[in-house]
């Protein structure tokens, strides 16, 4: 399919320009094939509750802390420091199918300034008939030449917005891992693999990249389920003053998935949140310590979270503004009517029929 | 335009960018199965109330007050579209008349269709008609702001 009216520029302004625009143009290519297949004035159902997608991940562990904290101290060393974070939002729903929004954001610090390329938003329509398709052309779009041969279970229709981000989100840090030398990487989320969205090959090759150019990959959990001793791990903190990081010991993942970090607690600044922050398991530990004290040097904290990875889910995460201008986009380019059916729960519970609103 | 409130003699109308409604403007707001119109002129131009705005422009300015330095590659073109809406005002305007069978009178007690009333703007030379105000001995007061004069009849 040849897509005249709409092109992808061919250079993006990471911090080193030296991207291929395969994946991004065949989410444009397969955003517009699937909105073409929507029939024309066909009902269109607002979204009653904005959702957010996120997936959870479960642990067999016999998971400790170990009590002694590894002291940092903050290394200005000139050295990027760049995030990757991916947002999804329903839209809505059509009589087949549902239409969906992703978007993509890389956010760097370099000579003290934060700069940012942002990716999309993707408008999709996904119905039963055509998810396989448009899944599976974006996933040998980039992917094909190492995972061709290996066919994921079919996403059911709900999951699939999670999964169109996932892929976005693993193309951005597979550029990004490529183009960074001697850099930190921020992912959003943490370093397990082998789950439905993060093949365990896909995320060690994203990390092979990263060390080749001796970059080192930090993933930070907003939350988790971790628990040593019935407590949770970011809620055992020891009686000194941060920055400081807290080793765990004893993690196992429940086959098929794979930890591909080792996981720590990170205290990173006065204020009393930790998180959990899981560090390439492929690099040694002082190069691990290294990398979260560049990380210190180099990045402002709001809430012991790291700047950039805050702008990179900012930048991305659609605002109600944004899901209107889409529903204007695809009523007036594509003619699909927005129809307003009642929503069921606040038809019954009247005020206590809000639904859940649930943030990547 | 879109009428969105009525509230007395006051309408709140919603437009969008490309309608370029000012201060002063008369509008004809047409209910084609009431077989009625409003006219009602623009008092007021405000900002309309927009939901996530605040948050679009929030996240424009995280560094310190400096804007954020970046690239949006947008192929879908969507940010035309969020401009659009984000640029949206709200008009207030004030009831002047109702026009009912070519008649003015100058009643507000009706409700207008708000899904299915048509509004535009409405010329000074049109409403001068309307109003019967087009007779033999124009009296010229001066120019409006669409270019057409202003005149009273001395008839």
């Amino acid at each position: 399919m040849v897509i005249e009216q709409y092109t992808i520029t061919n250079k993006y302004n990471f911090p080193q320009p030296n991207i291929d625009t395969i994946l991004p143009q065949r989410f444009l290519e397969q955003s517009l094939n699937s909105l073409k297949q929507v029939q024309f004035h066909q009902p269109f159902q607002l979204n009653q509750a904005v959702q957010q997608f996120n997936t959870t991940e479960i642990y067999q562990s016999n998971l400790q802390l170990k009590p002694k904290a590894i002291p940092l101290k903050p290394d200005h060393q000139e050295t990027i420091i760049a995030a990757i974070d991916t947002s999804t939002i329903k839209i809505g729903e059509t009589t087949t199918g549902i239409i969906v929004a992703v978007r993509g954001a890389a956010t760097w610090r370099q000579n003290h300034a934060y700069k940012y390329t942002r990716l999309g938003p993707f408008i999709f329509h996904i119905t039963e008939d055509n998810k396989n398709q448009l899944f599976n052309t974006l996933e040998h779009a980039y992917f094909c030449t190492t995972y061709g041969s290996m066919h994921q279970a079919s996403p059911n229709l709900m999951q699939m917005p999670a999964r169109l981000a996932s892929l976005l989100e693993r193309w951005l840090q597979t550029m990004l891992a490529k183009t960074i030398n001697h850099g930190v990487l921020l992912f959003d989320g943490s370093l397990t693999a082998g789950t439905i969205d993060t093949p365990t090959q896909r995320l060690k090759e994203i990390l092979n990249y990263a060390r080749r150019s001796n970059t080192t990959v930090l993933a930070f959990s907003k939350a988790t389920i971790l628990r040593a001793n019935g407590v949770l791990i970011t809620e055992q903190l020891p009686n000194r003053d941060p920055p400081y990081l807290l080793e765990t010991t004893g993690m196992q993942s429940k086959p098929p998935q794979t930890l591909l970090g080792d996981v720590y607690v990170a205290r990173l600044n006065k204020a009393n949140i930790a998180f959990r922050l899981d560090i390439d398991r492929e690099t040694d530990f002082t190069q691990q310590v290294d990398a979260v004290q560049k990380l210190l040097g180099n990045d402002l904290y709001t809430q012991s979270y790291p700047e950039t990875l805050r702008l990179s889910h900012i930048l991305c995460t659609f605002t109600a503004n944004e899901v209107l201008a889409i529903k204007h986009f695809i009523t007036r380019k594509h003619g699909i009517q927005i129809i307003n059916r009642p929503d069921m729960h606040k038809l019954l519970f009247g005020p206590f029929g809000h639904k859940g609103e649930i943030y990547s | 335009m879109k009428l969105y409130k009525k509230e007395g003699n006051v309408l709140q109308i919603i437009s969008f960018p490309t309608e370029n409604v000012e201060k002063g403007d008369y509008l004809l707001v047409e209910d084609a199965d009431a077989g009625k119109a409003l006219i009602a002129q623009v008092i007021d131009v405000q900002f309309a109330a927009v939901p996530g705005v605040l948050e679009e422009l929030l996240r424009t300015l995280p560094d310190g007050g400096e804007p954020l330095q970046g690239e949006d590659i947008d192929p879908m073109e969507i940010a035309p579209h969020i401009t659009y809406i984000q640029d949206a005002s709200l008009l207030i305007c004030k009831i002047r008349a109702t026009l009912e069978n070519e008649m003015l009178s100058p009643s507000s007690s009706w409700l207008p269709s708000r899904s299915q009333s048509t509004i535009k703007k409405l010329s000074i030379p049109m409403l001068m008609k309307l109003a019967n105000v087009d007779g033999k001995l124009p009296i010229i007061l001066g120019g409006t702001k669409d270019y057409s004069l202003l005149t009273i009849d001395a008839s």
